[in-house]
């Protein structure tokens, strides 16, 4: 792989956007037969929601999982911070300040907010878990999210899909992911709870995170994203800035109607 | 969520005395304490006085450890998403080997050098069948059913094989203290207390149960380990997004279980000083049946050591009732299995509360 050009002069360069914290370029997977991903691109900076849109089978989630190490992709290049980058596996994502939130959120139903916000980095003091330091810092936040849980020893199979959403979020920003990326975060969730997502994921935003949110919903993505990049069968067809385009364009790349 | 922070209501760390009690009553290990209370109550006035008294109760502590060893490891196996059918064919397996080897090498070495030898047989018997069971099921996806109803028949099948109709009775003497060996006696003389409430004569395998809940209540509440075995069962595929080897949580609680059975078995062995391949029966329905009632879930993710604990306590307190009761011992099976039932009933419907609410 061929060493990436590292942009130094940033500071120079006042009034330039600032560069990409992530960009996943030409990547490529397949299932078998099944050629989920040709030749797929995204990018993402600070403080930057992009929406990552496609039909069914289009090959979203599977583009979310190779960015989160759930999936190798057989080729193509990652780019975090400007310096290319191999992520085998979900550990290495969360070393690169890469964190997702699934589609059915990989949370632990039978265990209480505390397991969930930890589980995999449990705290330990001389081998023994901390469970009074894990259950502040719970406290906080959910707090600091301005999240609303009975209590964080609340089993999770107890809280509604909002909550579930809201726990899974907050598990990943505690761990001080930088980029977030959000598979369908509305899909489940009734209207209400849909808004006051949209507004935690706009609450991230503000606090600088480079944030990829995948939705089916077009009124979500423009109430949020800044970006919108549009997958048809496994390949980016482009990548539109909201205030320059509408929902009838998006979803004729969406279907590739154009083309016909 | 994210309404404004006058509306969030306080995080309820200090809930009022109603709200505390009855969280206090929905949980399952004080539940089953209540019900082994009324229980007790209800035997002694049906006529058996010395129904867990001070007689009583030092006997029953000795003829439920052997269980306890197994049961404690069962229940993590439970909590993390599996189960192990092949508990009696492993404890059986061992007890054979113990026979075996004594018999064959009894005189050509030393009696403790001996004694050892015999130890670290049964126990590898179990730890070859506990890897084989972790590895069929992490490394070939095989079904846990099956594959330890498979491993039961052949540890089974081979304690009999090797035990060739025999029984065996030449063991060396001191192997007995295993679990014979009474360590409180001598304290029992300085402290007469201790012999009237004959704690002084409790044998060895109770220690060793004691020892084997502590480390098991100490692993699954206090350590991160513990914690994974809980993430593991509670949702596989989401623990091991979130960096949790589940497959090493399973292997090593195979193994655990396997290493438990496999000295159940040599306590067994070293009480009897005999080594007949059916010594043990029905072990892993007892076990299995007691972590249950304790509240462990066949789904995994729930579930407790104490809770197991008092489960299994539950299973032999009806064994002993039974009995002493004067009622007919044929009939023990059929309670035991009403009482498993109405368990699993219970469990059913308080979900189903909880999902409608
Ligand atoms: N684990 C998998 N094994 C085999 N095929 C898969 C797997 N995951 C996704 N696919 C296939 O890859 C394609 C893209 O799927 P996906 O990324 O889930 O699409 P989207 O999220 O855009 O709906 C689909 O044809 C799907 O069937
Ligand atoms: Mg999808």
């Amino acid at each position: 792989m061929e060493a990436p050009q590292l942009q130094t002069e940033r500071e120079g360069d006042a009034g330039v956007a600032p560069e990409p914290l992530l960009i996943a370029r030409n990547i490529t997977k397949s299932f078998g037969h099944v050629q989920a991903l040709s030749n797929a691109y995204i990018d993402v900076r600070a403080g930057e929601i992009v929406a990552l849109v496609g039909d069914n089978g289009a090959g979203k989630s599977t583009l979310i999982k190779v960015l989160s190490g759930a999936h190798r992709h057989d080729a193509g290049e990652i780019l975090v911070r400007g310096q290319s980058v191999s992520i085998n596996n979900p550990n290495d994502a969360f070393d690169l300040g890469i964190a997702t939130v699934y589609q059915d959120l990989a949370l632990l139903p039978s265990r209480d907010v505390v397991a969930n916000l930890y589980v995999g980095r449990e705290l330990t003091n001389n081998g023994i878990l901390d469970r009074r330091k894990m259950t502040e810092e719970a406290n906080r936040v959910v707090r600091q999210l301005r999240t609303n849980l009975p209590s964080v020893h609340t089993p999770v199979r107890f809280l509604s899909g909002g909550q579930r959403q809201a726990v899974a979020i907050a598990r990943v920003v505690h761990f001080g992911a930088e980029i977030l990326l959000l598979d369908e975060p509305t899909a489940a969730l009734g209207v209400k709870e849909a808004h006051e997502m949209l507004t935690l994921i706009e609450h991230l935003k503000e606090q600088d995170k480079g944030i990829i949110v995948v939705s089916h919903n077009l009124a979500h993505v423009f109430r949020i994203c800044d970006r919108i990049t549009v997958l048809r069968h496994g390949q980016t067809v482009g990548t539109l800035i909201k205030e320059e385009t509408d929902s009838t364009e998006v979803v004729r790349m969406i279907t590739g109607a154009d083309l016909l | 969520m994210a309404v404004s922070s006058d509306k969030v209501k306080p995080l309820d760390d200090k809930p009022d005395a109603e709200s505390r009690l009855r969280r206090l009553l929905s949980q399952r290990e004080v539940q089953l304490l209540l019900v082994l209370v009324v229980f007790t109550v209800l035997v002694r006035a049906g006529g058996a006085q010395g129904f867990l008294g001070p007689t009583h109760f030092p006997i029953f502590l000795s003829q439920v450890a052997p269980d306890m060893l197994v049961v404690i490891p069962m229940a993590m196996l439970l909590i993390g998403g599996m189960f192990d059918l092949s508990v009696t064919g492993v404890a059986n397996l061992s007890v054979v080997l113990v026979g075996w080897t004594f018999s064959r090498l009894l005189g050509t070495m030393d009696d403790t050098l001996l004694i050892i030898l015999v130890v670290a047989i049964g126990l590898t018997a179990g730890l070859i069948v506990g890897a084989i069971n972790g590895l069929a099921v992490t490394r070939l996806r095989m079904n846990p059913l099956m594959t330890t109803l498979a491993t039961w028949w052949m540890a089974q099948g081979a304690a009999t094989g090797v035990a060739g109709g025999e029984s065996r009775h030449n063991f060396v003497g001191s192997f007995r203290d295993i679990a014979r060996f009474q360590p409180l006696r001598d304290l029992g003389e300085t402290f007469p207390f201790l012999q009237e409430m004959r704690i002084s004569t409790l044998p060895m395998p109770v220690f060793y149960a004691a020892i084997v809940i502590f480390l098991g209540w100490l692993v699954l509440n206090r350590t991160r380990f513990g914690w994974h075995i809980y993430a593991t069962g509670s949702d596989r595929r989401g623990a091991a997004l979130n960096g949790v080897n589940v497959n090493r949580i399973t292997l090593i609680g195979f193994i655990a279980t396997g290493l438990a059975a496999a000295m159940c078995g040599i306590v067994w062995a070293s009480r009897l000083t005999s080594a007949p391949p059916n010594t043990l029966g029905g072990l892993e329905l007892r076990v299995i049946a007691a972590a249950v009632i304790g509240g462990a879930a066949l789904t995994g993710g729930e579930g407790s050591v104490l809770g197991a604990v008092l489960g299994l306590f539950f299973m032999h307190m009806i064994r002993s009732a039974t009995i002493q009761l004067g009622l007919p011992v044929y009939w023990e099976f059929f309670v035991l299995g009403a009482v498993l039932f109405t368990a699993v009933a219970f469990d059913a419907w308080t979900k189903r509360r909880a999902d409608t609410q």
